[in-house]
């Protein structure tokens, strides 16, 4: 529909600009739309009622529309906002000015149908290779952000285990520290093992950006293949959304989200939420029998230890739309979170006593300007400082097994090994600064300028009372990062590129053994977007970025558990090209949109964890070339149905020329790199029906597959298949019933995750959790 | 040792069944034997600790071409050993330790898997069997158990705990093993000195010493020590002690840095133990420091006979530089024969300087026919080398492609 009147405005609009060339007596009529929170308001649709004159605004929100002298009714249309009309008189020799504020469309925001262009939609016709899920349509589920994103192309959640487990983020065969995390543009490594992608329920957030590859200088990363940016929700001002779940495996999740803003530009928002669970599912394993030390046959054992609890609440008070600034809050977060850990690298190894846990304080001050001192200008400030004390203990000498019996070790002694590597105690306080600038300067409709300036400040103390010789005294780490880049867009928009510079600066400083170590690196990166719309329902894009990647605090200076330090460890590199194809069309009610990208990276000192004795260490090694493709299908008729299926094939493969720290030819050379996923995909059918019982009620009906074919813990082309350690190929469904009433305000949902009960694994011989049930309530008042 | 008198044995038997055959029946096809009923598998190690498995059907397989596990090969953790016609991956990690054997079709097959918890030192003994030392790294417990490890039954036959420590009245410096052999009644473990006092496993210069234990009821009985040299073997190779086939049990001192050990003033050289006794023979030295080689032994590996396989370091190249160096590839290391008994040395020729044995020893060199077969890692390349026993003369071999090493080869039958 949106889009039908899209194209039509399009059509007009070269109507429009070929009447221009041939009718002289026509007046202009100017103006500027803002948003009701007085924000330029770009793209929207300005047309004469009843007539063919039409335009869209510019990005400072300014229309012009040429008409022939006489009275007219201006409207003014956009997504999410209510339609504006007013009347207006062109007459000769006039210099008309009409500018608009528009009123939000309330009702977009508590999920009544919209069509046509979403945020969302937008967010993916970005020129950057992108993502964008859009939360709002799930959040009656009781899944974590990581489940969530889980089903978008391209990434892969590896878990290992149930709520609050370790996981690993990978996207495009890059994973862990390569890919940044930020929550509003600010990044989210400083903020603790509690505020992590598996702690933070849907409800927060808005939409999750996926830049894959080519990361925005705003963000003032040094990620090296692409960063998540979880969005949330800016433009209602007041509500209460509080959300409440239980499911198997005594599981509780609790989360309220709120927000007040008064009339005199004050806002107050709150985020809380809480989860537990027992975590107590049962695993297939074989356990060994004491007296001949063989191994039983395998049964089914219960989790008994591998509860988790954490608990988040952040704040955040300021003024909205004041003369000195557009936004500015002071904010105050406080996270917590305690882990049982159930198992070592394997099922094999029953671990009964050992856990981490961490504890997160953390300040923000965010600060908005547009047309600070000049027209055109804008300033956006965020800074964070964060403490954070995380500590792991592993003091038992138990030997556990599946059944929760234990023995004490044989060769344990008093100061040798825990459960899960040498006995430790280790406590760690980290200080975290964090500064990100943004400065951007509007040259005129189609030419703009952007500044980034991001500064990392790290610091850390560690103890531990089973260390004998304390080795890593107070590290420190500083990052300094500066991002340079030009915007253009134009052709009616359809064509928007972006070119951008960034320079990386790293100094570091550990004293060990009373000895300064300090090194210092400054490398520049750079890159360029595309966007091209080839017809309203084709868009083409492309991007590369030569990019770096600062090493992380734990790589260079280990955690003192199971990872020693690297100081001299090298920023990593990468090149990272995409191409993307969007298409995009509906037809009488049934909406249909593809969209495909490859990419291609060749990483080099690509950083990776080796074993170090006991041990690992990060070190500088492998030269990695990535290629790949994914594609996704969305088909939806009105807003009844919508289906979706994606799929993402990826290679990565080894360029070492030579062995290890040898000249010998690698024999590995151009092999796929073990343990990295290699094809996987989802789907996802949901229907939707309204006006069931009462009016403005909605009834969804959802189930989802998710599909990963095999791969192996060790370099797939050597060993003969069938006697390699594999990661088997998996097929999971999961179904879901929601229903809303009163327009949105009582949500009530069930959901069965895993239906089929299928041995799910993510980590070679690490069963993640079977069938599961939960039921979610969620009151949602505006 | 066992394998070596097996393979030995083995390969007897195959010869007078040949002989046999032959002289009974004159038109019975004249096939290699050899190859119908066996199969040469081999351990093989990655750079980044990956194991594959690879059988052969012929022993010039690791002669010729070139030695990959792409699309071959069973991937196996663990530290491989031969053992009475089953290949045993022994490892201390979650997954346990596999026993190999080839099932009547002639494919390698897993027979059984067991748990251990600690392994440090291992042997063979004369009736097939082998022995584990488990034992605590850090010396926080003097406590270590030896067990008797049968093959036919994937099973641990006896265990028995035993203090190791060097004095009762400083639990602080312990003996630490380095390997494990056993001639008829006894079993010897060879050990060094180590002081964990604070905290750091420091090795200190000791005799060489063995301690004799009670076989197969694993008492303990006395510690044997001979200060004409210094500690016996390597940190987990289990090479520096050798079974000849007279039965004389020979163990192998390296006073060399590259062992680990702070060098003395007495020679690295070679102490025997003479079949039945539970003492080094008074009258045998063989000082290999100041023969023909001028080196210092690190690891020995029995050839049949008499005779070892011994790779050494040159006295002037064993400097502080080179401490732990068995465990690196620096190609600072030579190879020799010798005859034990008659104290002669053949100089191992062809064979370029190589690195260490790394934590790869016992089971690492396969005997047959007059020939021996290791792989070395000479700089640039890996290789499995072919060395004539009686002349010495070595032979390059299959090129290892992914990995350095085999750290164990054997002939199993079906």
């Amino acid at each position: 529909m949106m889009q039908i009147s899209r194209l039509l405005l399009l059509i007009t609009i070269v109507f429009t600009s070929l009447q221009g060339y041939s009718q002289k007596n026509k007046v202009n009529l100017t103006g500027v739309v803002l948003t009701n929170l007085g924000k330029p308001a770009e793209g929207v649709s300005v047309s004469f009622k009843g007539t063919t004159y039409a335009t869209l605004t510019n990005s400072k929100g300014e229309y012009r529309i040429s008409a022939e002298t006489g009275d007219y009714i201006l409207l003014i249309t956009n997504v999410g906002f209510k339609t504006t009309a007013a009347a207006v008189s062109l007459k000769q020799g006039g210099k008309p000015t009409q500018n608009i504020t528009m009123e939000e469309d309330m009702a977009a925001l508590s999920e009544v149908a919209v069509t046509g262009k979403s945020k969302v939609q937008r967010a993916r016709e970005q020129a950057y290779n992108i993502t964008s899920v859009d939360l709002k349509k799930i959040y009656n589920t009781s899944a974590d952000l990581n489940q969530v994103l889980n089903k978008t192309t391209g990434v892969r959640i590896r878990e290992y285990g149930g709520l609050g487990s370790a996981f690993n983020f990978s996207l495009n065969g890059f994973s862990g520290n390569q890919v940044k995390f930020f929550l509003d543009g600010v990044p989210m490594d400083s903020y603790g093992s509690a505020l992590t992608l598996n702690n933070i329920p849907v409800n927060m957030a808005e939409r999750i950006d996926v830049y894959k590859g080519v990361v925005p200088i705003e963000l003032g990363a040094d990620a090296l293949g692409g960063a998540v940016n979880i969005v949330t929700n800016k433009n209602v001002n007041r509500y209460i959304d509080a959300s409440y779940s239980y499911g198997s495996f005594n599981t509780h999740r609790a989360a309220i989200n709120t927000r007040f803003s008064g009339c005199d530009g004050f806002i107050a928002n709150i985020n809380a939420f809480a989860n537990y669970s027992d975590n107590d599912y049962k695993v297939d394993v074989s356990i060994v029998d004491k007296n001949t030390s063989k191994f039983l046959p395998e049964q089914k054992y219960k989790h008994f230890h591998d509860a988790y609890k954490s608990g988040t609440i952040m704040a955040e008070a300021g003024f909205k739309n004041r003369s000195f600034a557009d936004y500015l809050l002071v904010g105050f977060a406080m996270a917590g979170n305690k882990k049982e850990i159930q198992q070592g690298r394997t099922m094999q190894k029953v671990v009964g006593q050992a856990f981490t846990d961490s504890n997160s304080f953390i300040t923000s001050l965010k600060y908005k300007k547009d047309n600070l001192f000049a027209k055109g200008l804008s300033v956006n400030i965020n800074s964070t400082y964060a403490l954070v004390n995380s500590r792991s203990i592993d003091t038992s000498s138990r030997v556990y097994d599946w059944t929760g019996n234990y023995v004490y070790r044989q060769f344990a002694g008093t100061n040798d090994k825990g459960e899960l590597g040498n006995k430790t105690m280790y406590v760690y306080d980290e200080e975290n600064a964090q500064v990100n600038t943004n400065l951007k300067y509007q040259l005129n409709d189609q030419h703009s300028l952007a500044i980034n300036y991001s500064y990392l400040g790290y610091k850390r103390k560690a103890t531990n009372e089973y260390l004998t010789i304390v080795d890593l005294g107070e590290p420190t780490i500083n990052k300094n990062i500066l991002g340079l880049g030009y915007n253009f867009s134009g052709l009616d928009n359809r064509l928007a590129i972006t070119a951008f510079g960034k320079m990386f600066g790293l100094t570091t400083e550990m004293i060990a053994n009373n000895v300064t170590q300090s090194t210092s690196s400054t490398n520049y990166g750079y890159g360029s977007t595309a966007a091209y719309r080839l017809s309203d329902k084709f868009q083409i894009k492309g991007s590369y970025e030569h990019a770096y990647r600062l090493p992380s605090a734990v790589e260079m200076l280990g955690d003192g558990l199971t990872v020693n330090s690297n100081i001299g460890l090298k920023p990593e590199s990468s090149d990272n090209a995409n191409l993307g194809l969007a298409f995009l069309t509906q037809k009488n009610k049934n909406q249909f949109s593809a969209e495909t990208s490859l990419i291609y990276r060749e990483a080099k000192d690509f950083i990776r964890e080796k074993q170090d004795g006991d041990r690992t260490v990060y070190e500088n090694l492998q030269n990695v070339q990535i290629t790949g493709i994914d594609g996704v299908l969305r088909y939806g008729y009105k807003d009844l149905v919508t289906f979706e299926v994606n799929g993402t094939y990826q290679k990565s493969l080894n360029k070492n020329k030579y062995k290890t720290g040898t000249n010998s030819p690698d024999a590995l050379y151009d092999a796929q790199l073990p343990n990295v996923p290699i094809f996987y995909g989802n789907a996802d059918l949901t229907f939707n029906f309204k006006n069931i019982k009462y009016k403005d009620d909605r009834l969804s009906l959802n189930v989802s597959a998710n599909y990963i074919d095999a791969f192996y813990l060790t370099w797939p082309v050597l060993g003969s298949l069938e006697t390699k350690r594999a990661i088997p190929e998996q097929f999971t469904e999961n179904a879901m019933v929601s229903y809303s009433f009163l327009n949105g305000k009582y949500n009530l949902a069930f959901e069965c995750r895993n239906i089929t009960d299928v041995k799910v694994y993510d980590y070679f011989k690490v069963q993640k959790p079977g069938r599961a049930f939960s039921v979610k309530f969620r009151y949602f008042l505006q | 040792m066992f394998t070596n008198k097996f393979q030995k044995c083995f390969a007897l038997a195959i010869l007078a069944l040949t002989t046999f055959s032959c002289s009974s029946d004159d038109n019975a096809t004249k096939e290699e034997p050899t190859t119908t009923n066996s199969k040469y598998i081999a351990s093989y190690w990655l750079d980044d600790y990956t194991q594959y498995i690879l059988d052969f059907n012929s022993i010039d397989k690791l002669m010729t071409g070139e030695i990959s596990a792409k699309g071959v090969g069973i991937e196996q953790g663990g530290s491989c050993f031969p053992a009475n016609n089953t290949f045993f991956a022994l490892s201390t990690e979650d997954e346990g330790s596999v026993s190999f054997h080839l099932n009547s079709a002639g494919k390698l097959v897993q027979g059984g898997k067991l748990a251990f918890e600690s392994s440090y030192a291992v042997g063979y003994t004369d009736d097939k069997k082998m022995i584990n030392i488990g034992a605590t790294w850090d010396g926080s417990s003097s406590d270590y158990e030896l067990m008797i490890y049968n093959p036919n039954t994937i099973s641990i036959d006896a265990r028995k705990f035993n203090d190791f420590v060097v004095s009762p009245e400083n639990k602080k410096v312990l003996y630490w093993p380095t390997g494990a052999a056993v001639s008829g009644d006894k079993l010897f473990v060879p050990v060094y000195i180590k002081d964990v006092t604070d905290g750091t496993n420091k090795i200190l210069s000791s005799d060489a010493t063995v301690r004799v234990y009670k076989y197969p009821s694993l008492e303990y009985v006395t510690t044997i020590k001979d200060a004409r040299t210094n500690a016996i073997g390597l940190y987990y190779t289990n090479t520096g002690i050798v079974q000849t086939e007279s039965g004389d049990i020979y163990t192998f001192s390296s006073n060399a840095n590259a062992g680990g050990y702070p060098p003395t003033a007495v020679s690295s050289g070679v102490l025997r133990i003479k079949k039945g006794d539970a003492k080094f023979d008074p009258g045998y030295f063989f000082d290999i420091e100041s023969s023909t080689l001028k080196g210092k032994v690190l690891a020995a590996y029995p050839l049949g006979g008499e005779k070892v396989f011994i790779s050494y370091i040159p006295n002037s190249v064993d400097t502080k530089d080179t401490y732990y160096s068995f465990l690196s590839t620096q190609t600072i290391f030579k190879s020799a024969i010798l005859d034990l008994a008659a104290k002669t040395i053949i100089p191992v020729t062809d064979l370029p300087d190589h690195g260490g044995d790394e934590f790869f020893g016992l089971g690492s060199m396969y005997v047959e026919n007059g020939k021996a077969y290791k792989s070395f890692v000479t700089g640039k390349e890996a290789r499995v080398y072919q060395i004539d026993i009686a002349t010495g003369t070595a032979k390059a071999g299959a090129l290892i492609k992914e990995g350095l090493y085999l750290p164990a080869i054997a002939k199993l039958t079906f």
